[in-house]
């Protein structure tokens, strides 16, 4: 049984879906020149969906190209009959530290209107674009490999199984031990 | 510094099962490598365990540096990572010779019960044979190589994380197989010519110069996604792309190059030959995974720890952990008659039905039966023996857990139907009740018969308690065979014997074990100990156990289990919001003012219908399509043990979720309780802490990760029972089927419960 543990453990660790996790900004929304800034906009997840969302921007200097970390973002996202919702984007809720990163619940699929507010160096500057939200996932689905990963488990042990056919019925060891337990 | 190198600099993306992941391979690996070492420390040198670890830092900097966010910005930097994964942590993990390492380095069983049977697998061995061959080799690499770089398939995984994580793999499962031929790690035995590396090499630094020179001289962008990526700084997609190039190029060839000139030398110089053959190196035995698997292994014991061992193998340790349990109780009896009836402010709202229940079963999952060791009812027992005559012998026809099943299904009704956690008065009283029947029950009766045939706590902890990892178990087998006096059960010096009749060197499992340490503290030879365990194992052998008997020749324990399992789900159930609402419309449709007799009605249904229909189903389809020679009413008995991780499972998730949910409740509720008493210091009640929180997916993922475990745990405790039924594996499977189908329904009512709205207990 402790072997079926250390199984267990190990194969969780290395089948995690989330082992490996892409930390970058998302989907590119755009990316164009707003006075004297270079803005990019992402957002995560892909496809969007109602519920949690993550909008990153990119603040870069319009003529260098390069970043400008003391800039301050103002997220704004609306939809005709929701209340407008709005978050900073910082530095802190970004896991690339170019970026800024503002996360949303977004309480309905639809159409978004996504403002990005920039406050710095070269003044103010706003820009936007539309995003469409699809519908939320059932909850089941978000967090399906949570609920997937043991089928996986399952599996690799009917290969183990297969593949060790010609163990006798049960372990001599196993036998030994039990036999010493009942002595 | 520039700005750029600074974000990079603080770019750690969160990758904790990475890092869990390249931990556990390098803990496994270090401690093969100091037995390998201890034993022969020229063929095991340093370098071997050096080398090893800096092919395990090369991935975790591949993979979970800030190399990692970066990649999705600069093609050079994804090159970067690719380097890493293909031409530096393989042949570094290969130098490590590993696979002696981590093999001595698992634990005992996983290598003799998981891994060896690979190892005699005939056809991985041709599988690795074939793979581990120059020629498939080199093409595996250079074909996985030239596959994820075509530029549709790298804009598939850029785009999607399941596809880049997949890239990744195939780049190290590739990288690995092709510097296995040039490495040779130790016990490899090439029955090629090494001169066959020659071509070999300077083959792979060809095809990896071609792809080079791709990326160096294309005059437009190779792949859309860093096409369209933002510019940083002053360099373009085209340079950033050439850079990348460049980088394949020189470090690439640089790393097929120098051991092609190490190879050269040796062959030329003929290094080889003054070695001795490899016939002659004197080689570890042959790994059939039978190797030093003692008769009486030294199992850890928690006696022997410095501290903890002395405190517990001290006489009193018993009654000192008692009595601040039995502080606490009073104070909670005390407040639940006098307090105010709100439970969120009240002791015995709090307490017992948040705290308790979750360090409950958190302590029989990472500990044992501690609980029992520390049970406050049981002081009043101490005064009972005094004052009582104890004369009786418990009556033989309720010697057994029937009794207790009835107990324990009424309490899981009574919880809900008449709302016991909403009600501190109830709480209070049903605490009080517990001290004065086993004052009147142990007072009369000898032995520990309210603990061993009434307790529903007890029960609980008995059957969680076969999953937990501690037990008390008997140290060297020999010595309780040659000892005459047995003193463990029949007590010495004024210390009493095992009350429950559990007779050590055949108790075998946990089940009616309270952790008294009465045993422990009896024996003259220091022969038991609170040793580990595997958790479980004892739910599918069916050995004669002292006190107990066999598993399958008792149906009430069985029973019992069933009640426990079915309950988890059901009590879980009577609290998501759905079935709340469910409750409330069927009552409205019959007219009833009041929802608790459909409340009992779901009880009866959760707990005895769709039990005995569900059990009674498996059992005879089991015996049906297994050809079993035993009776429906048999298997069921013996099958139902593999119901217990899955129970196990949910009563973990659920208690955790109100525990970790709502953990800072008890904070306002001592405040008031303390103010009431007129101690001030501790300030005013925090009212907020007592007010629920909105639950972070993390818990979520945590309760799925105990429905997951019990799942697999069920699994194969059932299976493992099937193969113990049936002579032939095929009547074995098909016997373990519907046992399979029942565990799996379990799981998915689990979820289903998981996934609903739940109400708190003891919040506003």
């Amino acid at each position: 049984m402790r072997s079926m543990i250390w199984f267990l453990l190990v194969s969780s660790f290395i089948l995690h879906p989330s082992s490996v996790v892409r930390a970058d900004g998302g989907t590119l929304r755009l990316s164009r020149r707003q006075g004297g800034y270079w803005i990019t906009i992402f957002t995560a997840p892909m496809p969007l969906r109602a519920g949690p969302v993550d909008v990153s921007v990119l603040v870069q200097d319009g003529q260098t190209r390069e970043p400008l970390p003391q800039a301050q973002v103002t997220v704004r996202m609306t939809q005709p009959g929701q209340q407008a919702l709005a978050c900073p984007a910082t530095t802190e809720a970004a896991t690339n530290k170019l970026l800024r990163a503002a996360p949303f619940e977004l309480p309905a699929p639809g159409r978004w209107e996504l403002e990005v507010q920039v406050e710095g160096v070269h003044g103010s500057a706003v820009m936007g674009c539309q995003l469409e939200a699809a519908h939320a996932l059932p909850r089941w689905m978000q967090i399906w490999p949570w609920i997937g990963w043991p089928a996986l488990v399952v599996a690799l042990f009917s290969v183990h199984q297969v593949l060790a056919r010609r163990r006798p019925l049960v372990s001599p060891v196993i036998n030994r031990a039990e036999r010493l337990r009942v002595k | 510094m520039n700005s750029t190198f600074d974000a990079f600099l603080r770019s750690w993306p969160s990758a904790p099962w990475v890092l869990l992941g390249l931990l556990l391979a390098a803990a496994v690996y270090l401690r093969g490598w100091l037995r390998l070492h201890a034993r022969d420390p020229r063929r095991w040198p340093a370098s071997k365990l050096v080398t090893f670890l800096l092919g395990l830092a090369a991935l975790f900097v591949a993979l979970a540096s800030p190399l990692e966010p970066f990649a999705a910005l600069l093609l050079q930097v994804h090159m970067a990572q690719h380097l890493l994964l293909m031409m530096v942590a393989p042949p570094l993990l290969w130098l490590g010779a590993p696979l002696f390492p981590l093999l001595r380095g698992l634990p005992g069983p996983i290598r003799t019960v998981w891994v060896a049977p690979l190892f005699r697998s005939s056809v991985l061995r041709r599988c690795f044979r074939t793979v581990a061959h120059p020629a498939p080799a080199w093409l595996l690499f250079t074909a996985t190589t030239w596959f994820w770089h075509l530029p549709p398939i790298y804009d598939l995984a850029l785009g999607f994380d399941g596809w880049h994580v997949l890239q990744h793999g195939c780049f190290l499962g590739a990288a690995l197989a092709f510097w296995y031929p040039v490495i040779r790690p130790f016990p490899s035995r090439p029955q090629w010519s090494p001169w066959l590396l020659v071509p070999y090499l300077i083959l792979a630094d060809v095809q990896n110069t071609i792809l080079s020179a791709v990326f160096t001289f294309s005059d437009r962008p190779l792949y859309s996604y860093y096409a369209d990526r933002p510019q940083l700084g002053s360099l373009s997609p085209l340079e950033d792309q050439a850079a990348a190039g460049v980088l394949m190029w020189v470090p690439g060839s640089i790393a097929f190059l120098v051991p092609l000139f190490w190879i050269g030398i040796q062959l030329l110089y003929g290094e080889r030959s003054h070695r001795k053959p490899h016939s002659a190196i004197p080689c570890p035995p042959h790994f059939d995974g039978r190797i030093s698997l003692p008769v009486f292994s030294e199992q850890p014991d928690v006696l022997r720890l410095p501290l903890v061992g002395r405190l517990l193998r001290w006489r009193f340790a018993r009654l000192a952990f008692q009595l601040p349990l039995t502080v606490i109780a009073m104070l909670m009896i005390y407040d639940g008659l006098r307090g105010p009836q709100v439970s969120p402010m009240n002791l015995a709202g709090v307490l017992p039905w948040i705290h308790w229940r979750g360090f409950l079963i958190l302590s029989l999952l990472a500990l044992g039966n501690v609980f029992c060791l520390a049970c406050p009812f049981l002081v009043p027992r101490t005064l009972a023996r005094r004052w009582l005559p104890q004369g009786r012998s418990w009556p033989r026809w309720l010697r057994s857990k029937w009794l207790a099943v009835l107990l324990l299904a009424g309490f899981v009704w009574a919880y809900e139907a008449l709302s016991l956690w909403d009600s501190p008065w109830w709480t209070a009283w049903i605490a009080l009740g517990y001290f004065v029947a086993v004052f009147v029950i142990d007072g009369f009766f000898r032995g520990a018969a309210f603990c061993k045939y009434l307790c529903p706590i007890g029960q609980f902890n008995f059957v969680q308690s076969l999953m937990s990892p501690l037990e008390v178990a008997v140290r060297d087998p020999r010595i309780c065979t040659a000892c005459r006096t047995k003193d463990c059960i029949r007590g010495r010096d004024g210390v009493p014997g095992c009350e429950l009749n559990l007779f050590p060197p055949r108790k075998a499992s946990n089940m009616d074990c309270t952790f008294c340490l009465d045993c422990i503290h009896a024996c003259p030879h220091d022969n038991l100990g609170i040793q580990t365990k595997a958790p479980g194992r004892e739910l599918w052998h069916d050995s004669l156990r002292s006190g107990i008997g066999r598993f399958s020749k008792r149906p009430d324990l069985a029973a019992l289990i069933v009640v426990l399992v079915f309950g988890a789900f059901t009590n879980a159930a009577g609290m998501v919001a759905p079935v709340g609402e469910w409750q409330h419309e069927l009552a409205s449709l019959l007219h009833l003012g009041s929802p608790a007799l459909v409340t009992s009605a779901f009880y009866g249904v959760g707990l005895v219908v769709l039990p005995t229909l569900l059990v009674g189903t498996a059992a005879v389809l089991s015996r049906w399509l297994g050809q079993s020679v035993e009776s429906a009413r048999g298997l069921a008995t013996r099958f139902a043990y593999a119901l217990v991780p899955i129970g196990f499972g949910m009563w973990l998730a659920h208690y955790s979720f109100h525990l970790l949910g709502s953990f800072e409740s008890a904070i306002p509720a001592v405040q008031r309780f303390a103010g009431d008493l007129g101690l001030a210091t501790v300030g005013d009640p925090e009212w907020r802490c007592a007010c629920s929180r909105p639950i972070g997916d993390w818990l979520t993922h945590l309760e799925m990760l105990a429905l997951d475990l019990g799942l697999l745990f069920s699994l194969y405790a059932g299976y493992q029972i099937a193969r113990r039924e049936s002579e032939q594996i095929a009547h074995a499977l098909k016997g373990f089927a519907p046992w399979a189908l029942l565990i799996v329904l379990l799981f998915a009512a689990g979820v289903w419960i998981v996934l609903q709205p739940m109400q708190m207990r003891g919040t506003f």
